[in-house]
């Protein structure tokens, strides 16, 4: 018996994987975004394997309206849709004074914008199996972020926009915002032994959390059916909200 | 935390939120300890609600007032085994306007809402940090954004979670120290509103119904075995605050 369908986007990789392989255990068949990955989006399916649910990665460009749609459109063709994480995120360092009008316009396109064309094409969907939608934000949506302003800035745009759709898509569908701290992906490894101390000092649980940890609270949330409008941060206890 | 289930402590588990707690755990596979205020009958029927689970569950007549009563308590809670959850849940709610209040309320409500709570905390968390357990701290939304219940209850209810936080960071990385905030939950104390008090609140919530007792249960569970969070405020409150 299906749990119903749900889709993952930038599944692929790091804590995305982890949601679809969490998703596909409890019962969700999966449909998931990658931006042409094609090796590591197998991997994904094959960690999902023993699951026996439908595991389906799709090529699929976030800043590209059509091809979201027919993201969306392949998770419908599996089932009726009950669960949306937008999960692709976009890191890319940038200083105010070196900001490009590029850098500016992806972050926004990829943690904003992409999240509110698939919450439309899904809200019936998702209205209709009384589902949910969780944007996967940052920490530093939540208290600004140390990798620079397109990162912050529309990290926390993720966080209206769900706030928002929470009030308009109720009763029927809640919407919710995860916000990690760091966490053990590739992302994080890339980083140089020195920082990377400094905030597993300054993070009272002191370790970076695991992409596991994440894709566990990402489905609780989805499953819990009184909460709306949230903002859940796990990061170990370096922001205490 | 590990998987395997020890105990579960849960105060004010002979009813309400408390109750659909101490069913929840388990049915998770824990062995629970709840206190209650000498309600022999909801006890009873909590520990009935729970008896498919086959795990022990034993309701004790504590007055959480009453702090030796309480560090008996949680001397009995550890002579069965260690402790993994520790949930604070008992709660009071006079409600009274700032002219209404009283010394003895307001000295009350803090005594109830935080001072069990650390007591608790205190005796049990040796226990706790063996295990890498965590703590849950119930709150209310009111304790959030300040409560229509009057300044003994709202203050009270946002001491709780001062309270969680600093322990968050004492207990870390050992102890997770989490608070959920609920709002408006279908308990007996709720259904004995006028209908035109609940029908407003109904309306100003988006998910325009209030919480049943297990859906806070299943909220607050999952959090506790959440590795990676600690210092947090979970609202479940239908989305009538947005976070």
């Amino acid at each position: 018996m299906s749990a119903g369908v749900a889709v993952v986007t930038g599944g692929s990789r790091g804590i995305g994987r982890a949601i679809v392989t969490e998703a596909a255990r409890r019962g969700f068949d999966v449909v998931f975004s990658h931006r042409g990955r094609g090796s590591d989006s197998a991997e994904t399916v094959a960690e999902s394997a023993a699951t026996g649910r439908t595991v389906v990665g799709v090529a699929a460009d976030m800043q590209d309206a059509a091809q979201l749609a027919a993201l969306a459109a392949a998770a419908r063709e599996i089932g009726p849709v009950s669960v949306l994480i937008t999960c692709a995120g976009l890191l890319r360092h940038a200083a105010l004074k070196d900001i490009t009008d590029e850098d500016w316009r992806e972050a926004f396109a990829v943690h904003v914008t992409a999240p509110m064309l698939l919450a439309r094409e899904l809200a019936p969907d998702l209205a209709a199996t009384n589902g949910a939608i969780l944007n996967v934000s940052s920490d530093g949506g939540v208290v600004g972020s140390v990798h620079g302003a397109p990162y912050g800035a529309s990290k926390a745009g993720t966080i209206g926009l769900s706030h928002t759709l929470a009030r308009e898509l109720a009763p029927r569908v809640r919407v919710n915002t995860l916000a990690p701290g760091p966490i053990d992906t590739d992302m994080w490894a890339a980083v140089d032994d020195a920082a990377r101390r400094k905030v597993e000092d300054a993070t009272p649980l002191g370790r970076v959390g695991t992409k596991g940890e994440i894709a566990r609270a990402a489905l609780d949330i989805c499953s819990w059916t009184y909460v709306t409008g949230q903002t859940l941060v796990v990061n170990g206890g370096r922001v205490m909200q | 935390m590990t998987d395997r289930p020890g105990s579960v402590v849960v105060t004010g588990g002979s009813r309400g939120i408390g109750r659909a707690f101490v069913v929840e755990a388990a049915a998770r596979g824990y062995d629970v300890f709840f206190t209650h205020r000498g309600r022999g009958d909801d006890a009873a029927a909590t520990i009935a609600e729970s008896a498919t689970a086959g795990t022990h569950v034993e309701g004790v007549a504590v007055d959480v007032l009453d702090v030796p009563a309480l560090v008996d308590f949680s001397a009995k809670v550890l002579s069965h085994g260690p402790v993994h959850v520790l949930i604070n849940n008992a709660g009071t709610m006079a409600h009274g306007t700032l002219d209404e209040t009283t010394d003895e309320g307001w000295d009350r409500s803090f005594a109830v809402h935080v001072t069990a709570p650390m007591i608790l905390a205190r005796e049990l968390s040796d226990s706790l940090t063996a295990t890498e357990g965590a703590i849950l701290n119930i709150s209310s939304t009111g304790g959030v954004v300040g409560s229509v219940h009057g300044p003994s209850y709202g203050a009270s209810k946002a001491a709780i979670l001062g309270f969680s936080k600093s322990l968050a960071r004492e207990l870390a990385p050992h102890v997770r120290v989490n608070t959920l905030a609920p709002g408006p939950v279908g308990t007996d104390m709720y259904a004995e509103l006028p209908e035109d008090e609940r029908r407003a609140v109904e309306d100003e919530t988006p998910l325009g119904r209030v919480a049943e007792p297990r859906e806070i249960a299943v909220a607050g569970l999952d959090l506790c075995h959440w590795t990676y969070a600690t210092g947090q405020t979970l609202i479940v409150d239908g989305g009538r605050i947005m976070s």
